[in-house]
């Protein structure tokens, strides 16, 4: 169905009313002169807005189109974008335009701009053309192009919207990609989740001659002779494996717009996921608020590391609850190996424990990083209003910090996070484990 | 507010200039002075916002309303009329009334609508003062200021008694406005037409953004310092501009022309058959809605879209 339509404006609307007015005053007055000035005004109006009408009737969807060019499809938090796009129109009169091309709020427009009003006549195209800097982390799409005609005298607009978007994602850039946390993170391997089979593992490398010390059971028989024997040597598996668990519940949207507790998780766990990657980790992600809402199995890929950053780039929060067991039972079922889960929750739920050994008992390790709801927020600067929130918190506070020490209890490691920091967090996490301080 | 382009409105000045010196002229020599003084003052205060944005100006023109309507209150009320000084005072405001509202609409309203009623206002308020005027008694050469105040509350009385009649089915034709004409009057009152529309007919977006009109200066632009690539900054540089109508097009006016034309359609016809200028009048106003809801609810009935309010064209200004 095409979208267009023409509206009045309050100028044409006022106009035609004042017309009206001047007529029924006129008929009060009993005087032809006041008449005159009525039909004049109506006329005038009347005329202009049907003539508009029909002199604009090539804005419409079906006459117009888009073309954008090649533009940015992912970026950066904070990073530059481009966006260039040239709609051409079918015959008809020339008006004057508006075209709009509608961009989220967080991209910004830096250079150039999404907006122009221009006179358009037929047979040549308008280019818009802008470089845009996202400013919060999101999955967001630019468009659709609205035109909005004109009328010249402002009694009446006609709009068409032109679907066309254009998805973007922005990612959060690893702000907190210092070289401090790296070499901390470089030298904290998993602990005992390292699998280490010392050359024995399942990924061939070479075949080679067989050695004295070789074990019989790795000769290759299909490529050995009776002079010579081969043996396949394979490659040593000492990667780990790390789970990333994200609660997108409504819990997780406390604090600011753009750093909330989601923020920083979802920047802790590319945090993680890029040092993973970079040392050839397998890496799964599990988004989940009372159901899941992706769930990327353990990968080591390129595309994998890609799709991971994606997730997350446009990991949003939901209106519902977290549902921690579900969450972990999926995450038991699903992984095969040993591997260390790094949950970021807002503890909606107390983990079940029945669960918790479940996971134990096959080899993982969990790991939970719970927000602090009241230090997500910049310290109010009044002691009194500081006072007021710190009061309304308390009852969510209290059932939050029951449910860590639950997670505690229950030999979780559990650690609270504020409004920064949480990388430093994780980063001491991985240390903790290489000493094999902390238990799960 | 002050609309761009208010200044036509001045256009309307010389219609009521005429009506309140025709009011005053031909009134006893003192009176006929205050009057004129007081015509004066009002005229330059009501004036004078069009010409400079001082607040001063505007305060100025805010008094005047004040001024006027507590002069022929207090004048009426306490039974000064018949003092020399009291019917000048009462005269000169009274004279002063319709150039006070098409300019006092003009200047302060807020919406186009208010300004066509401010011009059918003061064209009433100046039919009133004419029938006033033709209506006191003269005597010898002059007549009374009082007289002249009197016939002006006396003409409103008489319409007001005439449409009571009319409603009750007699005739309409002994309402003092429907006979009131003067040629010089209508002409003038045609001028100050032009000016409460030519006022609107520039090109301006429906919240009176103004949309290009003339060709922007082309100032080079200094290349910005971002990290982009080499063929998107010739996008960038090749991209679509602000861009004026073609030369000879001027928005609005061949439907200004076609109000005129059925303005002196309507004009002759009142001359030759006025019972059938009235029914064209009427039928007109009635096809004239039809067509313009039809034209709403066709292009309306095409689909509803998503957008809820046009931007606004002050936004296509480059943000950066």
């Amino acid at each position: 169905m095409p979208r267009a339509r023409v509206v009045l404006t309050p100028r044409g609307w006022g106009l035609l009313a004042g017309g009206f007015l001047a007529l029924l005053l006129g008929a009060l007055a009993v005087s032809p002169l006041i008449l005159l000035i009525g039909v004049v005004v109506s006329v005038f109006a009347g005329g202009e807005v049907v003539v508009f009408a029909f002199a604009t009737r090539w804005v419409a969807p079906d006459a117009l189109s888009v073309r954008r060019y090649e533009n940015s499809s992912q970026l950066a938090v904070d990073g530059l974008g481009t966006m260039a796009l040239e709609i051409e129109r079918g015959p008809g009169p020339g008006a004057y335009v508006e075209v709009f091309d509608r961009t989220p709020e967080p991209l910004r427009p830096v250079v150039g701009t999404p907006r122009l009003a221009t006179w358009w006549a037929s047979g040549r195209p308008v280019r818009l053309a802008y470089a845009y800097r996202a400013d919060r982390r999101g999955a967001y799409e630019i468009g659709p192009v609205i035109v909005v005609a004109h009328d010249p005298i402002g009694l009446a607009f006609r709009i068409a919207t032109l679907e066309g978007r254009w998805p973007v994602e922005a990612v959060p850039q690893a702000a907190y990609w210092r070289a401090d946390l790296t070499e901390r993170l470089r030298s904290a391997p998993l602990g005992q989740v390292l699998v280490d089979l010392r050359g024995r593992g399942s990924e061939f490398r070479s075949l080679r001659e067989y050695e004295a010390s070789d074990d019989f059971r790795t000769i290759v028989w299909k490529r050995s002779t009776f002079e010579r024997l081969y043996v396949r040597e394979s490659e040593s598996e000492n990667r780990n494996e790390i789970a990333l668990l994200l609660d997108t519940s409504r819990a997780m949207a406390v604090g600011l717009p753009g750093g909330d507790a989601l923020d920083q998780a979802v920047d802790a766990a590319l945090l993680i996921a890029r040092y993973a990657f970079s040392q050839g980790d397998h890496v799964a992600l599990l988004l989940h608020s009372d159901q899941p809402q992706v769930f990327l199995p353990l990968g080591r890929r390129i595309d994998h590391s890609v799709s991971i950053d994606r997730a997350l780039a446009a990991a949003t929060c939901t209106g519902t609850t977290f549902r921690f067991g579900s969450a972990l039972q999926l995450l038991g079922d699903r992984l095969s190996r040993p591997t260390a889960i790094f949950a970021f929750t807002a503890l909606g739920s107390e983990p079940p424990i029945e669960v918790v050994a479940r996971l134990r008992s096959a080899g993982h390790r969990l790991f939970v990083f719970v927000p602090d709801p009241i230090a997500q927020f910049p310290p109010l600067p009044d002691p009194f209003q500081a006072s007021v929130v710190e009061f309304s918190s308390v009852p969510e506070r209290a059932r939050q910090m029951r449910a860590v020490e639950i997670a505690r209890a229950r030999g979780i490691p559990t650690s609270t996070y504020g409004r920064a920091g949480l990388p430093d967090l994780v980063a001491s996490q991985f240390a903790q484990l290489r000493a094999g301080a902390a238990g799960g | 507010m002050r609309l761009p382009g208010s200044a036509w409105a001045l256009l309307g000045v010389p219609a009521f200039l005429y009506v309140g010196l025709d009011a005053i002229l031909g009134v006893d020599a003192a009176a006929a002075a205050v009057a004129l003084g007081v015509l004066a003052i009002a005229s330059v205060l009501v004036v004078l916002p069009y010409l400079t944005d001082h607040p001063v100006a505007r305060l100025g023109a805010a008094g005047v309303y004040l001024f006027l309507v507590l002069a022929v209150v207090s004048v009426v009320g306490s039974g000064a009329l018949s003092a020399v000084g009291g019917s000048g005072i009462a005269l000169g405001a009274l004279a002063a009334g319709p150039m006070v509202v098409l300019l006092g609409t003009a200047l302060y309203e807020g919406g186009l609508g208010t300004r066509v009623v401010g011009l059918a206002l003061a064209c009433t308020d100046g039919l009133v003062l004419l029938s006033a005027t033709t209506a006191a008694p003269a005597l010898g050469s002059a007549s009374l200021a009082s007289d002249r105040v009197l016939a002006y509350f006396d003409v409103i009385s008489s319409q007001l008694h005439a449409l009571e009649s009319a409603l009750a089915g007699g005739s309409a034709s002994l309402a003092p406005l429907a006979g009131a004409s003067d040629p010089a009057f209508v002409a003038l009152t045609g001028l100050a037409l032009l000016g409460t529309l030519l006022a609107i007919v520039r090109p301006a977006s429906g919240r009176g953004d103004p949309l290009p009109a003339v060709e922007p200066s082309r100032v080079p632009e200094a290349p910005p310092e971002l990290p982009l690539s080499s063929a998107f900054v010739q996008v960038l540089a090749e991209r679509s501009r602000p861009e004026p109508p073609p030369p000879g097009r001027l928005p609005g006016f061949p439907s200004l022309l076609t109000g005129l034309l059925a303005g002196g359609i309507v004009l002759a016809l009142l001359y030759g058959s006025p019972a059938s200028a009235l029914l064209a009048v009427g039928i007109g106003a009635i096809l004239g809605v039809a067509v313009v809801i039809g034209v709403l609810r066709t292009s309306a009935a095409a689909g509803s879209t998503g957008a809820s309010a046009a931007p606004v064209a002050a936004g296509a200004r480059e943000r950066g």
